[in-house]
């Protein structure tokens, strides 16, 4: 983005903004400004940071062998890569806490979709992905989301990853 | 020897009539402690209790976690979560960790949202809020953040885990003065400070766990607000413009889709 459109971004936003700060009371907007939190009742705006560029990290940091534990009595703690004993109170479960990657949605199928893929399994290497992935760019990272797996290159191969949104 | 010299003492103690007993002063060493404190385990009844009584509130937490890679390095993160809870049968979430993620119960239907992905997807539902907590665990995989708060006041609390149970004294956390508690469940260690004044709110929660050599820890703070100025419409989740539905991966172990 040029410098001269971001400004007529700022300007075309302070614009959209000015009509609806000048009927708040003086007392409201003062309420506002203290209660920054208020944002959340408002939708989440989509790709936040969205300009800021990224590099992808590490391969090493995808190797997980344990998951933050948030919760005690609910616990999925997750070892992809060495089956030892993992659970807290009821049997491991196989996805991340509410904190991590994971997402349902992100490894869910669309409706009306007829391909079952099985997910493969996050730190697997792999030199080609499957036909049926789709590129899908984030982060400055293009990967390869192929129904539940999503793929980030790496040199000339592909390692699986938890989805990245 | 000095094994024998203290099983004797023991037997002595056991011997005398139990008034002399409870005058006697305890020696330093000599009675430790029950594992569990029942007082400690009340505490955390009590609070679960008033939990139970709140009809609405709203809470703000920010987690610090651990994540261990392979070779044992730890790696922290920070996330954080808005929950607005009518009860019995509402609920809104906003998880904002590395990326934004939604939840809508309004006890019909329960809602997914992934607002960068723009897809949702939708399940019926219309159990309590534990038994939601439940469904999300056994059918899908996710956890709830601080989903433990649901748990402690419910009926079935699973306090018969708790293999040892301690007063560690009083903190403050964020201004508000605390009562200090540890607790140890199965592989986890945990440890809860609720207000010691005022109602008994849980302010922080940590958790070690134990099943990795590198204990990775979580640290929550919790602020609450008991008088939330939400409206019953926002638990019922409308599509946003473009949205795309999708199908929920089930763990195929556990069950069918409901």
């Amino acid at each position: 983005m040029s410098e001269r459109s971001r400004f007529s971004v700022l300007v075309s936003a302070a614009l959209c903004a000015l009509p609806l700060l000048l009927p708040a009371a003086p007392a409201a907007a003062g309420r506002a400004l203290q209660k920054p939190g208020k944002a959340v009742h408002a939708k989440p705006s989509v790709p936040k940071h969205a300009d800021v560029p990224r590099r992808p990290a590490d391969a090493r940091t995808a190797n997980v062998r344990s998951r933050s534990v948030n919760n005690v009595n609910v616990n999925r703690n997750v070892n992809v890569d060495v089956d030892r004993d993992i659970d807290v109170d009821r049997d491991g479960c196989c996805y991340g806490g509410w904190d991590d990657d994971y997402h349902p949605v992100a490894t869910a199928v669309a409706v009306g979709a007829t391909v079952a893929v099985t997910a493969a399994v996050v730190g697997s290497i792999v030199n080609s992905v499957p036909a049926n992935c789709v590129p899908v760019n984030h982060g400055g990272v293009v990967y390869q989301r192929c129904g539940n797996t999503w793929y980030q290159p790496q040199g000339t191969q592909f390692i699986v990853v938890n989805p990245p949104y | 020897m000095v094994r024998l010299l203290f099983a004797g003492g023991m037997l002595a103690l056991l011997s005398l009539p139990c008034q002399v007993t409870a005058q006697t002063p305890p020696a330093p060493g000599q009675q430790a402690a029950p594992a569990v404190d029942p007082q400690a385990i009340e505490a955390l009844r009590g609070m679960g209790r008033f939990l139970e009584q709140q009809k609405r509130f709203e809470i703000r937490t920010t987690v610090m976690g651990e994540r261990v890679l392979a070779d044992g390095q730890k790696l922290q993160h920070t996330a954080r979560a808005t929950l607005e809870v009518e009860r019995p049968r509402h609920l809104r979430i906003l998880t904002e960790g590395r990326k934004p993620r939604e939840l809508f119960y309004n006890g019909q239907l329960l809602t997914l949202y992934s607002p960068q992905l723009g897809e949702y997807s939708s399940v019926p539902f219309d159990g309590s809020l534990e038994a939601l907590v439940e469904r999300l665990e056994q059918y899908y995989g996710v956890e709830l953040p601080l989903a433990d708060l649901f748990i402690w006041g419910s009926p079935d609390a699973p306090f018969q885990r708790i293999s040892s149970a301690m007063y560690a004294g009083q903190a403050d956390v964020d201004g508000v003065l605390c009562d200090h508690y540890a607790f140890r469940q199965g592989k986890a260690d945990w440890q809860l400070w609720i207000a010691a004044e005022g109602p008994p709110l849980p302010r922080k929660l940590a958790i070690t766990y134990r099943g990795d050599e590198a204990r990775p820890q979580s640290v929550s703070l919790i602020d609450w607000k008991l008088s939330p100025a939400f409206s019953g419409q926002r638990f019922t989740f409308v599509p946003p413009a473009g949205a795309r539905q999708v199908v929920l991966p089930v763990r195929a172990a556990d069950a069918k889709q409901p």
